[in-house]
């Protein structure tokens, strides 16, 4: 993984340094402040219903043991011990002072970290494929290209005050598992002409009030030339995107409304414009900076492994976790192990210190120093020996972090809601937890397979739902929490948005909707391997309604097209 | 009322003449971005240098030697959160090659100014007392690494991908 | 006349982000119970005042006026959101 060097090192302490110096000012009255949020925010500073929250970046998911370990200290001595993973691979702390906040700066350097750009109207924190560099799918690793990007985009002087948030993501295995569709720009490596890989790269996609699936700008892009190509998408909308509503900022509503051809011609245009050279990255730049992410030189191995088939015979509860959060390894002998941070009835994405403290320690001794944060809100440890499994799998059964639910109904990926978030409508965390402690039983939620399960809680769609295979949204419906529910999404290759099924539940009948729609999927599919998406994908939403707003009319096969939407 | 920076607080020797007022026959004068465009000729008798001002949604479409007449462009940031003047600079340093003052004016802030100037911004009506008070005391806040090329190293004369600022 | 609905004013401190309520003498006080209610727009403007003095003296950010229930001259929250607030801390 990429480490930082001096530069990088004398960079981010002089971040530190500015961001004292900006804190100072605001408590001295110096700067008001409307002046010193966006300041703050650029630093992942939010003020959020009960405290400040501190959203640290965690580049493109990346973390080292050490990494790790300081982040548990930082949940220690400046929050209420724990953290809380978010979709952006990110990680936010819930409880945090102003007054404490570039101490925590300070510490967060020593490993290598920030908080930079984690909030505001800038380029965000890419995101990727949390199997990057592993995958046995993988055409080319994107983390050299997150890393670029991570760098370029870094106090990028003329894109800190964009018409809104901008959001990058970018794949290099043949499944899309970063969402790339659901972002600003979304990039994905292809093969190209004469065997050379390039970009595609897609533009306009987001979730929020207008869910919009990306286009795509250009099927083939050289890779030396990606930053010059974004800087001419990021100018075109600093331009012209729309700055005078909130609801109409971001980069889809400028598409949607030129015309993807034509934002096209006006991208291409710029772009001709462009002095590329100085903006471009010189090889001996990219070299360097590949060759942090060589493979981790790992020995082939047998694919079986007698303890592993042992302890499987012995212990069902280590069979589910191997059948689930156990994938294959571009190196035989190996896997990678998925962390769900989703046991059912605990908080989707927390977690403590100890157990920040515990995966750090599986990644140093097992896992070459390294773990991921995925876009679901849990962790991966990309590099373990088959022979090292049923050693890590203990040490996570020690830690609590057992849970064998990685991707199925009870992985719940959730915003905070109206528990921790100043914007939210409506509570997601307790919904979550009802939800998931419903599906909690293993041999139910395996049968069920493979769904993806979102919940917001504002139309701010912090918790994706638009893109959930079953996907929640937190509405105000007079002063009292419901919830509308949408089916149909996905984030993947197929990306589609939800559709609503019908008026919304107040919280005490949500579970049992739920429930509903789960048992019509049963009911319906064709076979057992065919999933949720699948089966709804062919059915349309029309049994799912019946069955949740007109079930007499269900029972004597009427018809209940007349219910209106909300 | 502003004071004008650059590098250090100096005398504002330019006048902003509205479109409906006359142009002096003397002195320095700012003039929007159209009546500019619209009169050439009227500028001609005039002793002292042209500059103008322009608005964020404004588009530069001039020739460079036509704007090389030109001594002084204003970009307005009506709010500091509005950063369509730090595209505007860019592209009259980069791709106009536009070599004469380019100033920011509305609210400009300290935290901002570093990053104006990384732009290609050289000069500031700043208001907000603060800020003057910091830049007196010459207390700029800016981040000396920076991970882009500067400017000023257009057309790779200077190409570097990560670099520092000479304090 | 439109019915009048008692109001507290509420904040978060600038240096924590604690939760804080405007309680006598202009102190900010963490338990709502504590906090003064203004009975009508009168009352109001005079706390909405000492709110924004105390936004102007770096002291406290997001100021606002919430309504409240009155259960025995104390206020009461009645929002999920401002009952979850005012607990300082999540329902879960």
């Amino acid at each position: 993984m990429y480490r930082y060097d001096e530069f990088d090192q004398a960079f981010v302490e002089e971040r530190c340094r500015q961001f004292r110096d900006q804190v100072e000012r605001r408590l001295k009255g110096d700067i008001s402040e409307d002046q010193f949020k966006p300041l703050r925010l650029q630093n992942g500073l939010y003020l959020q219903l009960h405290a400040y929250m501190l959203r640290v970046a965690v580049p493109y998911g990346v973390l080292s043991a050490r990494q790790l370990r300081k982040l548990g200290e930082i949940a220690r001595r400046f929050d209420r011990g724990f953290g809380h993973f978010t979709t952006r691979q990110n990680i936010q702390f819930n409880w945090i002072k102003l007054e404490e906040a570039p101490d925590i700066l300070d510490e967060l350097a020593r490993v290598g970290m920030h908080a930079i750009q984690t909030s505001g109207n800038c380029i965000r924190n890419t995101t990727t494929d949390p199997f990057a560099g592993v995958a046995i799918d993988e055409i080319e690793d994107p983390r050299v290209w997150a890393e670029i990007i991570r760098q370029w985009s870094t106090i990028h002087p003329e894109f800190l005050f964009l018409p809104r948030k901008f959001k990058i993501a970018i794949t290099g295995a043949a499944e899309d598992r970063a969402a790339i569709a659901f972002h600003d720009i979304g990039i994905r490596i292809v093969m190209g002409k004469e065997g050379r890989s390039e970009f595609s790269i897609y533009v306009g996609g987001g979730q929020g009030r207008t869910p919009v699936v990306a286009s795509l700008i250009r099927p083939f892009l050289k890779k030396e030339q990606l930053l010059s190509y974004l800087e001419a998408i990021l100018r075109v909308y600093n331009l012209h995107g729309r700055r005078d509503n909130l609801y109409k900022s971001r980069i889809k509503i400028l598409v949607k409304a030129l015309g993807i051809e034509e934002f096209k011609r006006q991208v291409d245009e710029e772009w001709e414009k462009l002095d590329k050279p100085s903006i471009d990255l010189p090889i001996e730049e990219y070299e360097r900076i590949a060759a942090y992410f060589e493979p981790v030189n790992l020995q082939a191995a047998p694919i079986q492994n007698e303890q592993v088939t042992a302890r499987e015979k012995a212990d069902p509860a280590f069979a589910a976790f191997k059948r689930n959060n156990v994938f294959a390894h571009r190196v035989p002998g190996h896997v990678s192990v998925a962390i769900a941070l989703k046991e059912p009835g605990k908080i989707p994405g927390d977690a403590s210190a100890d157990q920040m403290d515990a995966v750090a320690e599986l990644a140093e001794r097992f896992g070459h120093d390294e773990i991921r944060v995925t876009y679901s809100q849990n962790l991966v440890l990309p590099n373990i020996a088959l022979s090292d499994l049923v050693a890590v799998y203990d040490g996570l059964v020690a830690a609590g972090l057992c849970s064998a639910n990685f991707e199925l109904i009870s992985d719940i990926i959730a915003c905070p809601g109206l528990d921790y978030c100043n914007l939210a409508n409506a509570r997601a965390i307790p919904i979550a937890q009802d939800i998931a402690k419903r599906f909690g039983e293993q041999k139910k939620a395996e049968d069920i397979g493979p769904l993806r399960f979102n919940i917001s809680g504002c139309i701010n769609a912090c918790g994706h739902h638009h893109s959930g295979n079953i996907g929640i949204l937190g509405v105000d419906k007079k002063g009292t929490e419901h919830y509308q529910i949408t089916l149909g999404g996905s984030p993947g290759d197929d990306a589609s948005i939800g559709s609503i099924l019908g008026p919304s539940f107040p919280a005490e009948d949500l579970p049992e909707a739920i429930e509903t729609i789960v048992a019509i999927y049963l009911e319906k599919r064709e076979n057992p391997k065919e999933s949720f998406l699948a089966t709804y994908r062919r059915i349309g939403k029309e049994p799912f309604k019946d069955a949740l707003y007109n079930p007499n009319a269900l029972n004597s096969g009427g018809q209940s097209d007349a219910l209106e939407e909300v | 009322m502003s004071e004008y920076y650059r590098g250090g607080f100096l005398e504002d020797t330019w006048v902003y003449i509205n479109d409906d007022a006359p142009v002096p026959e003397t002195g320095n004068v700012i003039v929007s971005l159209t009546r500019w465009r619209a009169g050439g000729a009227c500028f001609s008798d005039l002793q002292g240098q042209v500059g103008v001002f322009v608005e964020p949604d404004d588009v530069f479409h001039e020739h460079t030697d036509r704007l090389s007449k030109l001594s002084l462009v204003s970009l307005s940031f009506p709010k500091f959160s509005d950063g369509r003047g730090y595209s505007q600079a860019r592209m009259l340093r980069e791709q106009l090659g536009f070599e004469g003052e380019i100033r920011g004016r509305g609210e400009i802030l300290l935290d901002q100014i570093p990053l104006m100037m990384r732009c290609g911004i050289d000069a500031f009506e700043v208001c907000h007392e603060p800020t003057i008070a910091a830049l007196k005391s010459e207390a700029l806040p800016g981040i000396m690494h920076t991970y882009q090329s500067p400017v000023n190293d257009r057309f790779g004369r200077l190409r570097r991908w990560r670099g520092q600022i000479q304090g | 006349m439109p019915s009048w609905k008692p109001c507290v004013v509420t904040a978060n401190m600038l240096k924590t982000g604690d939760v804080v309520y405007l309680g006598p003498q202009e102190v900010w006080v963490r338990n709502i119970e504590d906090a003064v209610v203004a009975h009508n727009s009168d009352e109001l403007a005079e706390l909405e005042a000492a709110g924004q003095r105390a936004s102007d003296a770096q002291l406290v950010i997001s100021v606002y006026a919430m309504d409240v229930d009155v259960v025995e001259g104390k206020a009461r929250p009645y929002t999920v959101r401002e009952i979850i607030r005012a607990a300082h801390g999540p329902s879960i």
